[in-house]
């Protein structure tokens, strides 16, 4: 099912321009946007400044009433079904502002759980938890102008998940941020992702838009441990070489560079002429460079990180079936080479 | 169902005493004391010793329940005035648009503690008048007096409400404010005796709040008793609860 659908949405503002003539100026902040995202989903919306991202959020939290177009929050209207829709949803603006300052964080978070009609009894437990799951344990008593711009930004996810919303919108959550911040922020938004929350993400960078990026802690440490492999099963391929091809010491040493050149551990092979191209393929280091660096820059998909996974085991498996079966074939020729000296 | 008016109860009083905190809390003591105690009173002396030298009487009295009552005034248009523009200010007024909270109950509620707020003032006005203008209030039945005040302090506190709301689409609603706050000083009768301005400004003196919690003031001063001063009290009573309304309903068109 679709937890956000949205057809041709579009909002309009008017402006004024001059003190003594003024004139009206029609500013289209959204222009017919159509997207749907489903329950569970991680949903990124990329653009630049002013692209409309924060008025299309404002449309979908029911603040601001869209100028034509539909919106349908869980299978509700944003305009016709808006009390309905907010206890359901949760949503954060980027910066600081939005938090009682003078206020400690614990009594922000009472105080929005009253707002959303938060049992007592489930909010007594609620906060303490979400204070944990943030990091703020500790300092939930301090006033929130003495919290650091990431601390805030974590209460604000705090205060958004006390009712429990099926539905998150974040706008620009990361926004000033420093990078430790904008790191917990995203894992943060990870961990509610697992929690099968759907999340509508803004934001000015592509990278926090991929939600790959989003699952990045989970596949690095996975590639690193397959890149092991690959490298064992292109081990196992060297040691065979060496007993096959007499002298072989002298040609890995010419070999070696060209190889590493070929995996792509040194530069892009898109850099390299188009007939080593095939040559690369075959070498399980590369599809293990290709993992690595899809997983640490989120450059690919996740189903280009699945794929390069896969090639890594098919060919060191191949790798290492292959010189097991040559190792076999060498010790057998040695035998029947053995028995003919020794019958002859 | 019920569940849910306890919690819209809760959240008026949570908010009032929440809202006051977090944008009333740089009132440290010294400020406050200052704002409550001495700013009026050197309000008061300049209104009184004014008054006696242009109407040539030595009785204070006017002048200084006028001037008690204007603190009300002060706390109920500035104070809720700034307690719901500082919502816009803090960047919270999105939060609360986009919670399922009753809006009454958040509207109201954030004029609840200054309310309480301009009645201390009024008592502090009297107390300074006690003290420094002879203010006899041995005339003065106590429960009268006290609905005089409560309902005075309300009704300026929903003209406040009003004010809030025009705080919410205007950028200065300090000027708007201040120029409210100056007309009442003049039409409400709390320094010129009604009887004595223009036809047209008592016309526009029966629009504004105060002007029958000082004339009721007066009365009780005097010794009037609580039927005497009801229908006075009933009108106060009703400005201030257009002034609600009027301000609930802008308040709901803007959030629109």
């Amino acid at each position: 099912m679709n937890a956000i659908e949205i057809f041709n949405l579009k909002r309009q503002f008017k402006t004024t321009i001059g003190v003594i003539k003024r004139q009206t100026k029609e500013v289209v902040a959204v222009d017919g946007i159509s997207f749907d995202i489903q329950e569970g989903e991680l949903f990124g919306l990329l653009g630049p400044n002013g692209a409309g991202k924060t008025t299309t959020i404002k449309m979908l939290t029911t603040l601001l009433i869209p100028s034509s177009g539909t919106a349908t929050i869980m299978g509700l209207d944003v305009v016709k079904d808006a009390e309905k829709i907010r206890p359901r949803i949760g949503f954060i603006f980027g910066g600081e502002r939005g938090l009682y300052w003078r206020l400690s964080g614990l009594d922000n978070l009472r105080y929005f759980a009253t707002l959303y009609y938060v049992d007592v009894n489930i909010a007594k437990k609620k906060i303490p938890e979400l204070i944990e799951l943030v990091g703020l344990k500790g300092r939930e008593k301090e006033k929130v102008e003495g919290y650091s711009r990431g601390m805030r930004q974590r209460l604000h996810i705090a205060r958004a998940l006390l009712h429990d919303p099926e539905v998150l919108f974040l706008d620009e959550p990361t926004m000033g941020l420093d990078p430790v911040g904008v790191r917990e922020m995203r894992m943060t938004i990870r961990d509610l992702q697992s929690a099968k929350k759907t999340i509508l993400l803004t934001t000015h960078y592509m990278f926090e838009a991929d939600p790959l990026t989003l699952s990045r802690p989970v596949f690095f440490p996975i590639s690193i441990l397959l890149t092991v492999f690959a490298f064992v099963g292109f081990g196992v391929i060297i040691a065979s070489l060496f007993i096959l091809i007499p002298d072989f010491q002298r040609l890995q040493n010419t070999l070696e560079f060209p190889i590493y050149i070929l995996c792509g551990f040194l530069f892009p092979i898109a850099l390299l002429p188009g007939w080593t191209t095939p040559i690369s393929y075959i070498l399980s280091p590369y599809w293990a460079a290709r993992a690595l660096h899809g997983s640490a820059q989120g450059a690919l998909e996740i189903n280009q990180i699945y794929i390069s996974w896969v090639m890594l085991i098919f060919f060191s498996a191949v790798y290492i079936i292959g010189s097991s079966a040559l190792y076999r074939l060498v010790l057998k020729r040695a035998r029947v080479d053995a028995t003919l000296n020794t019958t002859g | 169902m019920k569940k849910r008016s306890v919690t819209n109860i809760k959240i008026f009083f949570e908010g009032a005493i929440l809202s006051y905190r977090a944008l009333f809390q740089w009132l440290r003591p010294a400020t406050y004391i200052a704002s409550k105690i001495l700013a009026p009173l050197t309000m008061m002396i300049f209104f009184v010793f004014i008054g006696a030298y242009a109407s040539g009487s030595n009785d204070a009295s006017f002048y200084v329940i006028g001037n008690a009552l204007i603190f009300a005034a002060s706390s109920g248009i500035f104070g809720v005035t700034m307690s719901i523009g500082g919502e816009r200010w803090s960047g919270t007024l999105p939060y609360l648009f986009g919670s399922p909270a009753n809006r009454m109950a958040i509207f109201v509620g954030r004029a609840f503690m200054h309310i309480l707020d301009g009645m201390l003032g009024v008592f502090i006005g009297f107390g300074w008048g006690v003290l420094l203008f002879e203010l006899d209030l041995s005339q003065t039945h106590l429960i009268p007096l006290l609905l005089t005040i409560i309902i005075t302090t309300y009704s300026t506190a929903g003209l406040g409400l009003l004010m809030g709301c025009v705080g919410l689409i205007t950028r200065n609603v300090m000027l708007v404010n201040n120029t409210v706050f100056f007309s009442m000083l003049l039409f409400s009768g709390a320094n010129i005796s009604l009887e004595t301005l223009p036809k047209w400004m008592q016309v526009v003196s029966i629009f504004f709040p105060l002007t029958r919690g000082i004339a009721s003031t007066c009365l009780v001063v005097a010794g009037a008793g609580i039927n005497e001063i009801l229908p006075l009290l009933l009108e106060e009573f009703l400005i201030g609860l257009i002034f609600i309304l009027v301000g609930f309903f802008l308040f709901s068109t803007f959030e629109k």
